[in-house]
């Protein structure tokens, strides 16, 4: 049997040119990170980067139709080139994956290239771009002449196109601001991470009220000596609640009573309270070899100190639930003094202005009784250019599925 | 039911595949037996769905979160990969790769067991939750198939008894879980911008996930330029590890100290 051999860089197609050029694009990049002293790419904002836009297209089309029979444009718009360029982008996105990609992070020559900050550095652009050149050619020589055999084609690479260099250019007009709101005050300034510095909002927001829902406290069982809590029989976290069991070893826990709010006033036994004031309470009785103990515990609250139960050398104690829904009750002021009331909360951003507000974060150390929650503003211009173009893969990989499965029938 | 039940569960869903295996392998002989030992490898699943069903039912949140539980949906799903290929492409090796697989998952499971936690944080508490994990899983059971596929290839061509239907099948698997892949990473950045304010961040876990899809890209591309077979199927085994980094390796990564897609019990 005679085995056909292709060798990966076979001469006369392409393979070596694509990767010798994909290796001159990282390293003419390095080259720019080292000579600009680590500056990194500034796309342009708007409107160049719309030109610019315009201008890809154009180049595109045009190139694309014109001089689709000359050597090098049927090479920039082929597999070679394509494949040297998938290799280039994902050999940069590994480093990227593996080094933390913080401005902060490491230093010299590591921070001089931009390894620290791939996706915004040179080589990484450079050869986005050729990349997107590549796709463009790629993407015209299958539109013309017109087949209904490569609208699949057409729609995966066209969108991945549009997506990409939507969110390449305009990028330079995204605006994220985190916006802190005090309850009771007006804010109408974010900070802008990128610039570093507190931009005014056309709008301004109003904090009603900032409120978190937990899930039940949690029992357990700390080890002071091994710094950490340790598992129990039943290897669940402990939400709880009148009448559960539970045990450790030879240690059994029985919950007596449990009170979602209370305080403590004086040294007596809590008492119920309003979910503002109060921290969760259980009652507890722990049995382990002869002994016997019941009594009170809680986590630390504002004006209540931590109780627990000293078990042997352990600490039995009650952990404030994790967060369940937090959300705040916010009012938005437009520069004509126009008012709009909403709730922020997680995975529920609101619309207010042309720009999407979201429910970001909140005092943690303070947990329920934060009377700070943090907003964050995005103005995103560029969004229905990247989303049409995840519409289009979408499209493609529908027909992509459907195709696979007929050929596989086929078989 | 829960990770208590669990150990038993998984005994049994490893009796009907073992068990299945067998007789199937003795059906070759005995064509009365065949019927059984599908029965029999099918319960095994069937099992693990019931299983998925009810512990869905007692954490009152789709077990989705931790990597205990996608493991759980791997195991349950990946043999009917398997029984898949051997319906539609009457390919018959590739179920015992793939149930070989689901005992291994489980059994990761059984040496490492979860802890049970009901919450579940407000981030993940989006529409997109379940369709954006499944579609991946879904993905994943397709391109581990599609690997499994390419190491037998590779075996088979070492003996130079390599055939065409079996490259095709591993072909067919990939470009599957490559079209549930881009599901993913889309469904992904579209929760992204309704959570975390943008589609995407390079956060090392969508970052990772990128890589593994380039890297399939990569394959198909490589697929159309008909590269030679044999480099064909390391290259598709080889790319199923870039796939377990994005899956749970990148955990393990300096990177990952900064990573918002943490959702494991510490």
């Amino acid at each position: 049997m005679q085995q056909q051999q292709k060798k990966f860089f076979e001469t006369g197609r392409g393979y070596k040119e694509g990767a010798l050029t994909a290796c001159i694009l990282v390293a003419a990049g390095w080259i720019i990170e080292l000579a600009s002293s680590g500056k990194g790419v500034a796309v342009p904002g708007w409107p160049v980067n719309g030109v610019l836009f315009a201008i890809l297209v154009v180049i595109v089309f045009l190139v694309g139709i014109l001089l689709r029979k000359h050597e090098l444009v049927a090479w920039l718009g082929g597999i070679p080139l394509g494949l040297s360029l998938i290799s280039a982008l994902a050999g940069l996105s590994i480093v990227g994956g593996i080094l933390p990609q913080d401005p902060e992070y490491g230093s010299g020559l590591l921070s001089d290239i931009g390894l620290n900050r791939v996706f915004a550095s040179w080589p990484f652009a450079l050869v986005c771009i050729l990349f997107l050149l590549n796709l463009g050619f790629g993407f015209v020589k299958k539109l013309v002449p017109f087949k209904v055999s490569n609208i699949q084609f057409m729609l995966f690479h066209a969108g991945f196109w549009v997506a990409v260099t939507g969110a390449l250019l305009g990028s330079a007009d995204l605006q994220r601001l985190a916006i802190p709101l005090y309850e009771g005050k007006e804010s109408k300034k974010g900070y802008d991470r990128v610039l570093d510095s507190m931009v005014e909002m056309p709008f301004s927001v109003y904090l009603h009220d900032f409120a978190i829902e937990e899930y039940a406290p949690i029992l357990g069982l700390y080890d002071p000596v091994q710094e950490k809590f340790l598992p129990n029989a039943s290897r669940a976290i402990l939400e709880v609640s009148p009448g559960l069991h539970v045990s450790w070893g030879d240690i059994e826990v029985e919950v007596l009573e449990a009170m979602p709010h209370g305080t403590l006033q004086g040294s007596g036994d809590p008492v119920p309270s309003d979910s503002a004031s109060g921290v969760p309470f259980a009652k507890v009785r722990v049995k382990y070899g002869e002994k016997e103990q019941t009594g009170w515990i809680n986590p630390q609250g504002p004006g209540t100190e931590s109780n627990y139960l000293a078990v042997e050398q352990f600490a039995l104690v009650l952990l404030t639930g994790t967060p369940k829904r937090f959300s705040s009750e916010v009012m938005f002021i437009d520069k004509s003094g126009n008012k709009t009331i909403a709730t922020l909360e997680v995975n529920k951003p609101f619309e207010f202005a042309g720009w999407k507000i979201y429910q970001a974060g909140y005092d943690e150390k303070a947990g329920k009784w934060s009377s700070l929650s943090v907003a964050e503003g995005v103005k995103d211009p560029w969004l229905p250019v990247v989303y049409a173009g995840f519409y289009l893969i979408m499209a493609g990989n529908l027909m992509f599925f459907w195709q696979g499965m007929k050929k596989s029938s086929k078989k | 039911m829960t990770w208590n039940e669990f150990p038993i569960v998984a005994s049994v869903a490893f009796a009907c595949w073992g068990g299945g295996s067998v007789l199937n392998l003795f059906s070759a002989k005995k064509q009365a037996l065949k019927v059984p030992s599908h029965l029999l490898m099918g319960f095994g699943c069937a099992v693990m769905v019931a299983f998925l069903v009810l512990f869905w039912q007692a954490i009152e949140r789709p077990p989705l979160r931790t990597l205990g539980e996608t493991r759980l949906w791997y195991a349950t799903m990946i043999p009917l990969v398997g029984f898949l290929v051997e319906y539609r492409w009457k390919i018959t090796w590739l179920k015992f790769y793939c149930m070989a697989l689901a005992a291994f998952f489980l059994c990761i499971n059984l040496f490492y067991p979860d802890i049970l936690d009901k919450t579940l944080m407000p981030a993940l508490q989006s529409v997109w939750f379940v369709p954006h994990v499944i579609v991946y899983m879904i993905g994943y059971v397709f391109l581990a198939a599609a690997s499994a596929a390419a190491w037998h290839n590779i075996y088979l061509d070492y003996r130079s008894q390599s055939s065409e239907r079996n490259e095709a099948v591993g072909h067919y698997l990939a470009v599957l879980g490559f079209v549930f892949l881009t599901f993913g990473l889309l469904f992904g950045a579209f929760w992204a911008k309704e959570a975390w304010g943008h589609y995407w961040t390079w956060d090392p876990k969508e970052t990772w996930a990128f890589i593994a899809w380039l890297s399939y890209l990569g394959y198909l591309h490589l697929h159309t330029e008909k590269v030679g077979k044999r480099k064909l199927q390391w290259y598709l085994g080889l790319t199923f590890f870039v796939l377990l980094i994005s899956w749970f390796g990148v955990n393990y990564l300096p990177s990952a100290q900064n990573s918002v897609h943490s959702y494991q019990v510490s």
